[in-house]
C-alpha cells in the first residue's frame, strides 16, 4: 500500500470489505466527530436580520420540531462522514458519500422559508444527478479489475482505469457540493449555524477522502 | 456567561496538570510521543481560553455593572 | 511540546507584525511596532468576556477551541514530518472553523464572512495540485521523504516552481490585508470574527498566530528542504516580507473577482499537474 496517508493504525476486517485508518483518515474521522458531537451538544443561534426600511432588527427563533428534525439530519450526516472516512471498500464508501448528499439536503430543506426550499432542491438535482458518476465509477472500477476493496487495488497488479477514478471524484464533488454551492446564500439564509456547518464541514471531508482514494488506488 | 472563579481556577489548573503530566511522561518515555501530543493538543486550547478568563475572573468585587446596548 | 507551540504563536503573530509594519512602510505610513500583535492578543485576553445572547453558545466557544487545537496539530504534524496530506486537510478544516466563527453568533456581518470563507474554498485546489506534482516527483507525501528527497535531488523550488508558487498563492489567500482576504473585509465590519470578542479574540489571535508559523514553516520544509531552525526562521521571514510587498501594493478583490482569480488559478496548476503526469515516467 502506498505511503501517503502514514501507516496503518488500525484494520478491522470483514472478509475483504474492511474498514482502515491511516493517521489521515484517522485525523477526519475525529473531526467528524468532535463537529457531530457539537451538532448533538449546541442549541440553534437566533440569527439576527435588519428589518429594510428602519432602525429595527429582529432575532429568527427556530421550532423544536424543526431543530429536531434538523439535528437528527445533522447527526445522520456526521455518522455517514464518519462512516466514509474509515471504509475501505469503494462501494461502501460511495454508499456513504450519496448519504450525506441526502442528508444535507435534509438539513436545509427542513426550514420553512422559500428561498432555502428553493435552494435545497436545486441542490438535491444536483447532488441526484452525481450519484451516477459516483457510482458509475464504482462499477467501472469492479468492472475492470474484479474487486471493490481499496487495499487490494493498491497493492498494485490491476489496471484502475483513469476514467474510474475520475468519475469517482467528480460525484464526490456532486454531493458534496454544499462549500462550493455556498455562493447561493440562500442556502445560509437558513438558521441554525450547527447544523448548516455539518453541511460544509462532510462535504469537505468526503472531498478530502476521496483525494486520498484516488492517489492511493 | 457569568462563571465563578474558583470554576476558571479549576478547569485552568486541570489543563495546566494534563499539559505538565504529559511533559513530564514523555520526558521520562513512559508514554509514545503521539499520545503526548494528543494530550497537549486537547489541553492547550483549553489552557488559552481559561488562563484569558482567569485573568478577568469576578473575585466578589465587581463594581461595574455592564451598560452596554 | 508546549513550547514549541507558545514559541510558534509568539513568532507567528510578530510574523503577522512585521507584515503591518511592511505594509504600512510600503504605503508610507509609520505603521504599529512589530509586537503590536501579541499586544493585541494579550490585550484581548484581558478584556471582559461573555457569550452573545443569540449565539449558538456551544458552537460559539466550540470553535475557537477546535481552531487552537487543529492548528496545533498541524504544527505536530510537520515537526514529526508526517504526511502533509493531514497537513492540508487542516489547512481546509480552518475554513469550517471561520465558518463556524461567522455562523454560531447569528451577526449577519459575521454570517458573510463565513460564506465568504467557504465560496473562496476555490482556493484551496491548488494545494492538491501541489501535492499531486510533489507525489509526482517524489513518490511518497511524507514530510520526512519528502526532506529526504530534496537532500539527494535539490530543493524542489527549483525542480517545480509552479508548484511553489501554488502554495505560495495558497499562503497569500490566508494572509490578512491581502487581495484574497475577502473574509475580513471592512464591508462586514471584521468579517467572521466580528462577534467573538474578549478571550475568544484573544484565541483567534493564537489561531492565527500559529496558523502563520506552519504554514511558512511548512512552505520552507517542502520546497526547501532540511535546513537548521535558525535559517528556517529567516527564510520564513523573507518569505512574509515578500508577501507582504504583494499585499500592500494590492488591492483587496470583490468577493466574486476573488473567486474567479482563484479558480483561474487552479485551472492553470491543474494543467500543470496534467503535463507533469504525461511527461514523468
Amino acid at each position: 500500500m502506498l505511503d501517503i496517508g502514514g501507516d496503518n493504525l488500525f484494520v478491522l476486517e470483514f472478509g475483504d470489505i474492511l474498514h482502515y485508518y491511516t493517521p489521515y483518515t484517522a485525523t477526519l474521522f475525529l473531526v467528524a466527530l468532535i463537529f457531530t458531537g457539537l451538532v448533538i451538544a449546541s442549541r440553534p443561534e437566533k440569527q439576527v436580520d435588519i428589518a429594510f426600511g428602519g432602525d429595527a432588527y429582529y432575532a429568527k427563533e427556530t421550532t423544536l420540531s424543526e431543530m429536531r428534525f434538523r439535528r437528527f439530519m445533522a447527526i445522520a450526516c456526521g455518522l455517514a462522514t464518519m462512516g466514509a472516512m474509515g471504509s475501505g471498500d469503494l462501494f461502501n464508501f460511495t454508499l456513504f458519500a450519496s448519504l450525506v448528499g441526502i442528508a444535507n439536503i435534509g438539513i436545509v430543506a427542513a426550514v420553512k422559508s422559500r428561498h432555502v426550499l428553493d435552494a435545497a432542491y436545486e441542490y438535491g438535482i444536483v447532488a441526484m444527478v452525481a450519484t451516477l458518476p459516483l457510482f458509475g465509477g464504482a462499477a467501472l472500477i469492479l468492472a475492470t479489475t474484479g474487486t471493490l476493496s481499496i487495499p487490494a487495488l493498491a497493492a498494485g497488479g490491476f489496471a484502475v482505469p483513469l476514467v474510474g477514478k475520475a468519475f469517482l471524484a467528480l460525484g464526490v464533488i456532486g454531493e458534496g457540493m454544499a462549500p462550493f454551492y455556498a455562493a447561493k446564500a440562500e442556502m445560509f439564509r437558513a438558521p441554525g449555524a450547527p447544523y448548516v456547518i455539518m453541511c460544509s464541514l462532510s462535504s469537505l471531508l468526503i472531498f478530502l477522502r476521496v483525494v486520498e482514494i484516488v492517489i492511493t488506488i | 456567561m457569568n462563571m465563578k472563579r474558583t470554576t476558571i481556577t479549576c478547569g485552568l489548573a486541570a489543563s495546566a496538570i494534563v499539559i505538565a503530566i504529559a511533559w513530564g511522561l514523555l520526558a521520562a518515555s513512559l508514554i509514545p510521543l503521539w499520545a503526548a501530543e494528543t494530550a497537549i493538543v486537547v489541553a492547550f486550547p483549553v489552557l488559552v481560553l481559561f488562563l484569558g478568563l482567569w485573568w478577568r475572573a469576578p473575585g466578589g468585587e465587581e463594581d461595574i455593572p455592564f451598560i452596554g446596548y | 511540546m508546549i513550547e514549541y507551540l507558545v514559541f510558534a504563536a509568539a513568532f507567528g503573530l510578530l510574523l503577522l507584525g512585521l507584515h503591518r509594519k511592511v505594509i504600512a512602510r510600503v504605503q508610507m505610513r509609520p505603521g504599529p511596532p512589530v509586537w503590536q500583535e501579541i499586544l493585541h492578543a494579550l490585550k484581548f485576553s484581558f478584556k471582559s468576556t461573555w457569550v452573545p445572547k443569540t449565539a449558538s453558545a456551544t458552537l460559539y466557544v466550540g470553535v475557537v477551541l477546535i481552531g487552537i487545537g487543529i492548528w496545533s496539530a498541524a504544527l505536530f504534524v510537520v515537526l514529526a514530518g508526517e504526511s502533509i496530506l493531514i497537513l492540508f486537510a487542516i489547512y481546509m478544516l480552518h475554513k469550517v472553523v471561520e465558518h463556524g466563527f461567522g455562523l454560531s453568533s447569528g451577526s449577519p456581518y459575521g454570517k458573510f464572512g463565513g460564506v465568504r470563507s467557504v465560496i473562496s474554498a476555490a482556493s484551496e485546489i491548488p494545494l492538491f495540485v501541489t501535492i499531486a506534482a510533489i507525489y509526482f516527483f517524489t513518490g511518497s507525501l511524507l514530510l520526512d521523504d519528502i526532506i529526504a528527497y530534496q537532500t539527494v535531488h535539490g530543493p524542489l523550488l527549483l525542480i517545480a516552481p509552479p508548484a511553489a508558487i501554488a502554495m505560495y498563492l495558497v499562503i497569500l489567500s490566508k494572509m490578512p490585508y491581502g487581495p484574497f482576504s475577502i473574509v475580513e473585509g471592512k464591508e462586514l465590519v471584521s468579517g467572521y470574527k466580528t462577534e467573538h470578542f474578549g478571550v475568544w479574540r484573544a484565541g483567534i489571535a493564537v489561531i492565527d498566530g500559529t496558523k502563520t508559523f506552519v504554514l511558512l514553516f511548512a512552505f520552507v520544509a517542502i520546497f526547501i528542504g532540511a535546513v537548521p531552525f535558525s535559517l528556517a526562521l529567516i527564510i520564513m521571514t523573507v518569505i512574509l516580507v515578500s508577501l507582504s510587498f504583494v499585499c500592500a501594493v494590492t488591492p483587496m478583490l470583490s468577493p466574486y473577482d476573488s473567486v474567479t482569480v482563484q479558480g483561474l488559478i487552479t485551472g492553470l496548476m491543474l494543467l500543470y499537474a496534467g503535463y507533469l503526469w504525461w511527461v514523468m515516467p
